[in-house]
């Protein structure tokens, strides 16, 4: 068939506006434009290559990064041939930071390099379409951008005209992770007063660990940093798949002389490339946390002077109840966030600079010597005498209990081995430790890494030295004019998509309480009460399900535990739906409204916010490029989304409408002009937001989109750097400002803080970092988990072609070949895997790097790829735990750093071989 | 006559696929070379790609005469390149996406997997284009004389208006580097080829880069830097001084110089931890990518 498919396109526009789903209907175009020329067999001649290689040169050109939820961020240059784009490449023009560390070029992945070819597959969206069968049944009728906005503002009027803001939600997912493309649903939302979730801990993807430690979580090192470290501790992440662009400067910097250690159940790629791989049994890992403590603090290979000065390990702690020895303590009327330590020379009490409840804001010691051992005798307010000891003593205590000997039955590890690395770790001149977000997908993680950062600060890891490396970003400046106009509903992620889903029904079904009570201290009812206090005493904000939902870019359906379960409860309490999207995922699949939009390559963006590379990437459609079917930029569609709702609201006769909880107005009946209008800026177009945004990043140093339009990258400046300054010729590590400059962090005891007294903690014993078993039941055989994969950022690129033909082409599990033999399962076997909260099916990959007792899938397969849509999530349950859910306790209160996650991975299920054909 | 030649570092190599999707999209995503990977990268040990490919009994025999070879089918050894449902699932005609055929193989089928037994498994990846190779079995084995090895680089190339389709040249490689295509009915593979003044280095002077199956005797100019691999468990559960990756499998690939190259990579790593110069670490590092390609 050699038709001329563009012609048939147009044919298909002009014909088609009612009919139910015509072929026409999504990009005719399979899988990548290819040019007419490149369609029929060519002459044979030698240059036949040679040609065919000019031709995908293309026309014009454009640059792009993918703006997704990826940290790669990776300047692209790309081709446009009839419109389309035809190809793309990576642009290997960054500059060596410093003649001894390698370059960035160039940087890219698998994905960049084939979304020339999925951005025009069959299930791009082309025009806006309604559904006609019932939700998810997948029955549409295309129906024209005025109709569609029409029916989107009526409803918007409505709930607003009752002022019900709250029952509005308006969401930009991890799809567009990038802030110009964001910002106009931010935008929209913000002056509409409609809810949005906190992304990271919508998704899953939050630090709680990090930010008890140090107030916040976006901490981390530039990747040059890898390749200049002594030692790199990899724990709870396989940067070989899910840091392509950057991975060279781990393994680089193993040649020049770095133990590389990586700690994860199953041998994956990043293990293979390791000097060393620690096989660890899942969920235990807050085991090997304190071991490695326990014998950094028996063997003394602690720097004093860092804890001294930067930990709150001399602060002081009473004995009778193990509280914090505040100035309340010890003056009637006392400050709660003022701290002590016991001076070694003056033989006596000294006030703690540089805590929150201080004026004094800085680290410096001055000639205090903080005492780090001992129980000292000090007088109360009342004048009564009490006993008080250090922090540090009390983690001794602790450390105490983990030795590496008692500690091997429940992670498996050999103590020799947790003794050798210990000591090399404590002894490197600089040292990383490397998490990803696998860490708090299970019950402890915010053990794990609140353990991970124990033993950085007792070995001095920090600042030029090291440190951890979880999830730098770089700082953005201030975009709020922007983006939040109006005061905004932020609500909790990991608690919304837990009450809009109900997944305490899963959680429920699938623990064991008595396990509960015994390992965590908590049983299910106490929990759940715990859960429910989080909103109403604890300061977390929910504000009840939403009644109309407009998502952009996010796939919500597909990332929720309990799928079919969350799918239903939040589904049944929406009047409408509306999905923007570039293609058909699984949640677009279940709208009422999909409004298509553009994709990487036809937008205007800049790329800076992801911390690994340090280069700003640029968004610049190729001249001649044109957009496909009917889509829309997110700008424009917001922007003709708000005259639609301003005319509804004038015709009407709405005025302004009192938001009181916000203390504010809504104003329907202005949006339009309210939203077009930017400061004293009138900006339309994306084109406009960009360069809105470039005049307000310092880390752009001023520079322009004309200057850049012809090199696709910025190198940003100092200010990009939120703890350090960014240098321009060495390496980037978090937390120069307080090793060097000592400026206090960002917790309450201004402190890299190892001791929180609040209630619950105390209460359940984890007022210093500890470790416990894991909570997943025994009543399935299998561990269950979901580790990221290289073909796709989530969930984007799991249906393209390409990629599924470099795979099996459908989902698979992984599982040990003897585990599989002895229940008669064979490699590609169709099996059904479940447990009490559901089943999914799939086939059967054979890897002989997983432990006997695992079952892994990789992360985020779109729900429309497994049989009756039951994905990969619909065996986990939910599940939340409950050091996630205090707040009102100084930086522990609830804010974008502390907000728990989704767990995913406390999971356990079974599994059984189906007999039959294929579904 | 010149000859460019390539080092492929299996110990930086990520198995990350970007090589072979950029290889997809400039060259092989159209008109009968859907099935072609011109470039793949392939998990060792594995069946590797088309299936079995090693096993041909191709190349060149000791006296200096072609093997037999043999032919690879589409379906059993390459795999179809099987298509998806997108219309159907959109329409509400199906429910779940899926291929439009079983998928039984394919261009990374074993990935990740490899052998050996749990905590002491062992998998690396071999990524594989043509080898331009000095002594090119596909050349010897054309009728034609469509295949030809360019004065000016060494790249061995087929031209198309010679080639007939007889297909002698895929039996004869015994990488199978050579596709056919049947829309055109013609031979076709990569061309590209990328030199480097670092070639020499690592290649003669340091003797870690070796050609893969050099038993072949087709003298390939692709050369690998052999994979390192962390050490193996002792039953108790501790560390042994044993790499897991088997010495005699690095053989069977890469021929007995491999446990020297070995050897030298450990000691010069060595060396560089112990902050004293080495070239060879330097070379393998890269400092500046502009710098990988010079010829």
């Amino acid at each position: 068939m050699d038709i001329n498919r563009r012609d048939f396109i147009k044919v298909g526009v002009a014909v088609g506006a009612a009919s139910i789903f015509p072929a026409c209907f999504t990009q005719s175009e399979e899988g990548g434009y290819v040019p007419p020329e490149l369609r029929r067999v060519s002459n044979l001649t030698l240059n036949l290559y040679r040609n065919e290689f000019d031709i995908t040169r293309g026309t014009s050109t454009g640059y792009s990064p993918h703006c997704v939820n990826c940290k790669g961020n990776c300047a692209w240059k790309t081709f446009e041939k009839d419109g389309r784009i035809v190809r793309e490449e990576q642009v290997a023009g960054y500059p060596q930071i410093a003649p001894d560390i390698p370059d960035a070029n160039p940087r890219g992945c698998n994905k960049g390099a084939l979304h020339s070819q999925s951005l025009y597959e069959k299930d791009r969206l082309l025009f806006p379409m309604e559904r006609v069968g019932h939700r998810g049944e997948g029955k549409w009728k295309r129906i024209s951008w005025d109709e569609a906005l029409q029916k989107i503002a009526e409803k918007v009027v409505e709930i607003g005209s009752k002022g019900e803001f709250d029952k509005m939600m308006v969401y930009a997912g991890t799809g567009i992770l990038s802030p110009v493309r964001r910002a106009a649903a931010l935008r929209f939302g913000s002056l509409l007063g409609a809810v949005r979730f906190n992304v990271a801990s919508a998704v899953g993807d939050m630090f709680p660990g990090a930010t008890i430690a140090y107030g916040i979580s976006t901490v981390g090192c530039s990747s040059e940093a890898w390749y200049e470290t002594d030692y790199l501790l990899i724990w709870g992440i396989n940067p070989t798949v899910t840091r392509i662009p950057d991975a060279h400067y781990i393994y680089e910097g193993k040649y020049r002389g770095a133990r590389v250690v990586s700690i994860s159940p199953d041998y994956n790629p990043t293990a293979r490339q390791s000097s060393l791989w620690i096989p660890i049994k899942p969920g235990t890992d807050s085991f090997f946390a304190m071991s490695m403590v326990h014998v950094i603090i028996k063997e003394r290979l602690y720097d004093v002077e860092f804890i001294r000065e930067q930990t709150d390990m001399p602060f002081l702690i009473k004995l009778k109840d193990k509280k914090i020895l505040r100035e309340s303590d010890l003056i009637k009327g006392g400050e709660e966030n003022i701290f002590y330590f016991y001076d070694e020379k003056r033989q006596g009490l000294k006030k703690v600079r540089g805590s929150m409840g201080n004026n004094e804001s800085t680290l410096d010691l001055g000639d205090v010597s903080p005492a780090l051992e001992g129980i000292f005798k000090i007088k109360d307010k009342d004048g009564e005498e009490i006993e008080v000891t250090t922090v540090f003593e009390m983690i001794k205590k602790e450390a105490d209990r983990f030795p590496p000997e008692e500690t091997m039955k429940f992670t498996g590890i050999h103590p020799a081995i947790v003794y050798d690395e210990a000591r090399r770790f404590a002894k490197a001149k600089r040292a990383i430790i490397m998490q990803g977000y696998r860490v708090h997908k299970y019950f402890w993680g915010v053990l794990t890494c609140w353990g991970a950062t124990l033993m950085l600060a007792l070995t001095g890891h920090a600042g030029r030295r090291g440190g951890l490396d979880i999830d730098n970003e770089w700082g953005l400046g201030e975009l709020g004019l922007l983006s939040s106009p109006r005061p905004a509903r932020f609500g909790s992620g990991f608690l919304g998509e837990w009450m809009d889903g109900e997944m305490s029904r899963s959680f429920i079904s699938h623990y064991n309480d008595e396990e509960l009570k015994r390992k965590a201290g908590i049983g299910k009812e106490e929990l759940l009460e715990a859960i429910d206090n989080a909103v109403k005493k604890e300061g977390f904000s929910y504000f009840g399900k939403p009644k109309v939902m407009l998502l952009f870019h996010d796939n919500r359906f597909s990332r929720d535990s309990a799928q079919k379960q969350t799918e239903k409860a939040i589904l049944d309490s929406l009047d409408l739906y509306v999905n923007v999207n570039y293609r058909m995922d699984s949640s677009a699949s279940l709208a009422d409204i999909i409004l298509p939009s553009v994709t990487n390559y036809e937008s205007y963006e800049v790329r800076i916010d992801p911390g690994y590379g340090r280069f700003a990437n640029m968004m610049i459609p190729p001249k001649g490029l044109k957009l496909p079917g009917s889509v829309k930029s997110e700008w424009e569609i917001c922007m003709l989304l708000c005259k639609k709702i301003e005319e509804v609201a004038k015709k009407r006769g709405i005025g302004k409408i009192d938001d009181p909880k916000l203390k504010t107005t809504r104003d329907l009946h202005t949006i339009y002009t309210d939203f077009i209008t930017v400061g004293d800026k009138e900006i339309r177009n994306y084109k406009d937001v960009l360069e809105w945004v470039m005049a307000r990043m310092p880390a752009l140093q001023g520079k322009t989109l004309d200057e850049v339009k012809d090199i696709g990258f910025i190198v940003p400046g100092r200010a990009a750097g939120q703890t350090s300054p960014l240098y321009p010729d060495r390496p980037f590590y978090p937390f120069e400002f307080q090793t060097q400059l000592k400026q206090p962090y960002f917790t309450n005891s201004g402190r890299q803080q190892f001791y929180v007294d609040q209630n619950l903690y105390l209460k359940l014993g984890f007022n210093t970092p500890t470790a416990r078993e894991p909570v997943r039941p025994k009543k399935y055989p299998f561990a269950y988990y979901d580790p990221h994969t290289r073909y796709g950022i989530h969930t984007t690129w799991r249906m393209s072609k390409y990629h599924l033909r470099l795979q099996r082409g459908e989902p698979v599990i992984c599982i040990n070949p003897k585990s599989a033999s002895d229940r008669g399962i064979k490699e590609m076997d169709r099996v059904r895997i479940f447990n009490d909260v559901g089943e999914m099916y799939v086939k059967v990959k054979l890897h002989p790097g997983t432990p006997l007792d695992v079952i892994w899938i990789e992360h985020a397969w779109e729900n429309l790829q497994f049989k009756d849509g039951k994905g990969y999530n619909n065996v986990v349950p939910g599940v939340i735990t409950p050091l996630e859910i205090v707040g009102n306790y100084g930086h522990m209160s609830f804010n974008p750093f502390w907000d728990g996650n989704q767990i995913t991975s406390e999971t356990s299920v079974d599994i059984e071989k189906i007999v039959g054909s294929r579904q | 006559m010149k000859q460019i030649a390539m080092v492929m570092d299996l110990n930086k190599c990520l198995g990350c696929q970007t090589c072979t999707a950029a290889c997809k999209t400039q060259w092989t995503n159209r008109f009968g070379r859907e099935y072609m990977y011109w470039n793949n990268v392939e998990t060792q040990p594995g069946q590797g790609y088309p299936k079995g490919y090693m096993d041909y009994n191709a190349g060149w025999d000791e006296k200096g005469n072609l093997k037999k070879g043999g032919l690879p089918r589409i379906p059993e050894d390459y795999g179809i390149p099987w298509e998806y449902n997108y219309k159907e699932v959109l329409n509400g005609d199906a429910k779940t996406l899926k291929p439009d055929s079983e998928p039984t193989g394919g261009p990374n089928w074993d990935e990740d997997e490899g052998e050996g037994e749990y905590p002491n498994s062992y998998f690396f990846y071999l990524p594989r284009i043509c080898n331009h190779c000095t002594n090119p079995a596909c050349l010897a084995a054309c009728p034609n004389k469509a295949i030809h090895k360019r004065e000016e680089d060494g790249i061995v190339l087929v031209d198309l208006k010679r080639c007939k389709g007889i297909r002698d040249c895929i039996s004869a490689c015994p990488y199978k580097k050579v596709y056919f295509n049947h829309s055109r009915a013609k031979a076709e593979k990569g061309i590209a080829g990328q030199s480097e003044k670092c070639v020499y280095k690592l290649v003669k002077k340091w003797k870690v880069a070796i050609p893969l199956r050099p038993d072949f005797g087709t003298l390939p100019n692709v050369y690998y830097v052999p994979p390192l691999s962390p050490p193996k468990f002792n039953e108790k559960g501790e560390v042994t001084d044993e790499p897991r990756i088997p010495m005699e499998f690095l053989k069977k690939l890469f021929g007995s110089e491999v446990e020297e190259a070995l050897k030298t990579l450990k000691n010069e790593m060595d060396k560089k931890a112990k902050g004293e110069k080495s070239e060879l670490m330097d070379t393998l590092i890269a400092y500046k990518h502009s710098e990988m390609f010079r010829i």
